[in-house]
């Protein structure tokens, strides 16, 4: 009996040495194909043979350069980050050591690992270089996991181009202020300002000129003419092939600026896709409960009966949205878009040769604004708990807000992908020429879109101010400046609004109140909008509308709202 | 002709399964081929969704991308090695682990077991299960990827049914007899007598190391260590664009564009190696699942 328990024991401690056995082969190709470049910096690669070692001479090395890590949300667009010129410019500049820590590109799965990261205590990174939420700052910062920068920030020794935005900028300062303060008071990131007036403003309304054209008609300025056009469209065959296939009015919610009815709503009352101000600017108020949404409504659905408004364009995805303004004879007749990258072939694509910019229609009460968003800067660049020179780390965030830096981080190189030189800039016209800038930033070499080296892909605090975007070069190929032309139009075109609301930042527990509300609330107005214009449901079931809204808690909205409005004015 | 034997209800039987089979197989099939096609196809052809069954402008261009794009070499090579490794170790472990289990003179057989169904049911959470790999400081190495689903309890149970089942008692009383160790009975005996279940086994683990995507996520840092879907999944989101969530659409049009051509090539990349190995595991797989759970 005892022989064989022995034999028993024999065999299992035998099983287990086989494991570790094969266990072992498997990891030794992963040690030669990783030669462990996170702790030795890129010169000592090549010495390094194990990690002792590399530990060893990371730790000589910190005397002559300081180390911090950083996490980033990584672009699939970026070489190598280690090598980046980017990288070798801050390293250099500031004499410190990055070693990075890439986080997954996908801005959910980058805030899984975060909270994990924060979550399961231990070492975190010194820097994690990603954009976040406001309520999402506001909970690290209040856990301790995200340091109060604003000590740092007031110290210009420490953040001298923070502090020298203040000086020449007072009025981005004040904005950048109150956009990366939490409601607590602490102010726990940096931020990227690149304020670029063409993204303010995307749902740009497409007339086909062509059409109009062919039917001798004029160009639409108030709604009642619009719908007369749409109306010509529909019925008298504007494409001359015979057969009814034109589709007068489409659009498609998946496309950037590409919902139609948001550009025909603020013919009626105004509205960027949540609550207005009063035009006292005093008030918060909810635009969709307003007698103008309702009229906007019945002039929709009067465009929908006649068959102009295309009811596709409330369910069709981008493809098929795409597949319609590129069909070989060009079937769509009026369309929202923010850019022409949905036309094939963009600028050139024959069917876009059709479109031309159509401004804000003028509405029965006199509006005519258009949909304008606040320009919110994204908060970006925390340091964490774990940091141990805070200072180094501010530091280095500091850095990118030179401007000479924020401009490199999107445009690569300088020198060599972008100048500011006088020689470069003076032969070169700025996209906003036509209002009257000189070119200021002339793009050499344009390496956005394409695998490159130089720069993170925009990922980094940045601090651009507009006259850089208006007089940046506008990339005119030999006598084409049709890029710039849209644009300056659409500057001109699409400028009116009243006072915007600015992004409120909410508190914890104001968030909490108010966020399946506002989720609800606006899939609801969505939804609905979708419903009264396709006639599923009929306009007199308004009052219905109505208190279904305030039944979802659209007075909590409000309150709370105008709460964190009044604490910011 | 053999249909005929059939009465009419069973020939209207069969008509409608074949006629069902059918349509699943197409609705199945349709993604692959459209992805494959569209692989082969320009970025413009697939936006303007003019691909439906053959390449439109056929070109090469997304898989010239795919292969001179570093990320994805180093991604592949990673993702080989975590599936070769990773599933050796599974492969070890569970049928060393389903061959004690199932022998009945193994004291304490019936807690082990228990212990191991009950991960099968009850698990710490994300956060405990980062703070375990950390603490053994396995965090961004090749360990993190492998070691923590060594042991699938799942996968633990075929095993063990299976050579509970297949494997007559008999044999080790016999192999005993004749004066043969446990040592040697294990492997010159049970090892060649499973070779079904270790290929079912193997096709499980090595698929699943292949499509791991959340591990690597949260317990790699180094992008020399990542595997290709991590590259993959960077690589499909670039072609998306959320207005709301970014600060300059303009651009993000712009990547997009490039991303669209390239995501389909990698796909492809991606699926291909375990469609090749599929063939030579199939003909043990169906056989091996049935053993386990007819017997079972």
């Amino acid at each position: 009996m005892k022989k064989r328990q022995l034999k028993k024991l024999a065999s299992i401690i035998l099983a287990c040495t086989m494991v570790v056995g094969i266990a072992g082969c498997g990891s030794s190709p992963s040690s030669s194909s990783s030669p462990d470049s996170d702790t030795a910096s890129s010169e000592s690669e090549s010495a390094v043979e194990s990690n002792d070692n590399a530990e060893t001479v990371a730790e000589e090395e910190s005397g002559a350069s300081r180390k911090l890590t950083m996490a980033i949300m990584q672009s699939s667009f970026v070489e190598n980050y280690d090598t980046n010129y980017l990288t070798r410019k801050l390293e250099e500049d500031m004499n410190v050591d990055i070693e990075f820590d890439i986080l997954p590109a996908d801005a959910n799965d980058a805030k899984t690992k975060l909270s994990v990261m924060a979550n399961g205590g231990g070492e975190m990174p010194d820097i994690i270089m990603m954009a976040l939420g406001g309520s999402e700052i506001l909970q690290y910062g209040q856990a301790g996991v995200f340091l109060d920068l604003k000590d740092y920030l007031n110290d210009s020794s420490i953040t001298p181009n923070f502090n020298a935005i203040k000086e020449e900028n007072p009025e981005d300062m004040e904005a950048i202020i109150k956009a990366i303060t939490s409601p607590d008071g602490g102010i726990y990131s940096l931020f990227d300002w690149r304020p670029e007036e063409w993204n303010f403003t995307p749902f740009r309304c497409w007339i086909n000129k062509t059409w109009l054209d062919n039917l001798g008609l004029e160009m639409p300025t108030t709604t009642d003419e619009f719908a007369k056009v749409m109306k010509a469209f529909a019925t008298q065959d504007p494409n001359g092939n015979g057969v009814q296939d034109e589709i007068p009015l489409t659009g498609s919610n998946a496309i950037w600026g590409g919902y139609t009815p948001n550009f025909l709503i603020n013919s009626f009352v105004f509205y960027n896709g949540g609550l207005a101000l009063s035009d006292d600017e005093k008030t918060v108020i909810a635009p969709f409960v307003s007698d103008g949404w309702r009229d906007a409504l019945t002039y929709m659905k009067e465009l929908c009966d006649m068959g102009a408004l295309d009811p596709a364009m409330f369910t069709m995805d981008a493809t098929m949205c795409q597949a319609l303004l590129d069909q070989d004879t060009n079937v769509v007749g009026c369309v929202c878009a923010g850019g022409w990258g949905y036309w094939n072939g963009g600028l050139d694509s024959p069917n876009f040769q059709d479109f031309t910019l159509l401004a804000p229609l003028e509405g029965p009460e006199g509006l005519d604004y258009a949909l304008y968003y606040n320009f919110d800067p994204g908060r970006i660049f925390f340091i964490t708990r774990s940091c141990e020179d805070p200072e180094l780390a501010m530091a280095v965030g500091d850095w990118f807000l030179k401007r000479e830096n924020s401009i490199s981080g999107r445009y690569g190189e300088e020198g060599v992908d972008w100048s500011m030189e006088e020689a470069d800039t003076s032969t070169r016209t700025a996209l906003y020429a036509a209002e009257g800038y000189d070119c200021n930033l002339a793009i050499l070499n344009n390496v956005w879109g394409s695998m490159q080296n130089k720069m993170w892909q925009s990922v980094n605090p940045e601090y651009v101010n507009i006259e850089y975007y208006r007089g940046k070069d506008s990339l005119a190929v030999e006598g084409d400046t049709r890029d710039a032309d849209y644009r300056a139009q659409g500057y001109a075109l699409y400028s009116n609004h009243p006072t915007l609301l600015p992004a409120l930042s909410y508190t914890e527990e104001e968030n909490n109140a108010i966020s399946e509300i506002q989720t609800n609330i606006m899939e609801y107005v969505d939804g609905q909008l979708a419903e009264f214009v396709t006639g599923n449901r009929s306009l007199e079931e308004w009052d219905q509308y109505l208190a279904d809204i305030e039944n979802m808690g659209l007075q909590t909205w409000l309150e709370t709202a105008q709460t964190a409005y009044d604490r910011i004015k | 002709m053999k249909f005929r034997k059939y009465c009419i209800e069973d020939k209207f039987f069969y008509l409608m399964s074949y006629i069902i089979a059918i349509f699943v197989f197409v609705a199945v099939l349709y993604p692959f081929i459209y992805v494959v096609a569209a692989s082969f196809s320009s970025g413009n052809a697939i936006s303007s969704g003019k691909v439906v069954l053959l390449p439109v402008e056929f070109t090469l261009q997304g898989y010239e991308i795919v292969f001179n794009n570093s990320a994805v070499l180093t991604g592949f090579l990673n993702s080989v090695l975590y599936t070769v490794s990773g599933t050796a170790i599974n492969l070890v472990m569970t049928i060393t682990a389903g061959y004690c289990l199932s022998r009945d003179d193994v004291p304490g057989a019936k807690v082990i077991l228990f212990l191991f169904t009950f991960t099968m049911f009850f698990g710490g959470n994300m956060i405990t299960n980062y703070m375990l790999v950390r603490s053994l400081g396995f965090l961004d190495t090749i360990w993190a990827v492998i070691i923590p689903g060594a042991i699938s309890a799942y996968n633990l149970i075929i095993a063990r049914t299976f050579m509970q089942t297949s494997i007559p008692k008999e044999l080790f009383e016999a192999a005993v007899a004749d004066g043969c160790s446990d040592i040697k009975y294990y492997l010159s005996i049970v090892l060649p007598l499973s070779k079904p279940v270790m290929s079912v086994l193997l096709l499980f683990s090595a698929v699943g190391h292949w499509n791991s995507y959340f591990g690597p996520m949260i317990y790699l840092n180094n992008r020399k260590r990542f595997s290709l879907p991590l590259i993959l999944k960077e690589i499909l989101i670039s072609s998306q664009i959320d207005p709301s969530t970014v600060t300059d659409p303009e651009l993000q049009m712009k990547i997009a564009s490039m991303a669209m051509s390239i995501q389909y090539a990698l796909i492809v990349v991606v699926i291909v190696p375990i469609i090749i190995i599929y063939p030579f595991i199939q003909k043990h797989f169906a056989n091996g699942i049935m053993l386990g759970a007819v017997k079972g």
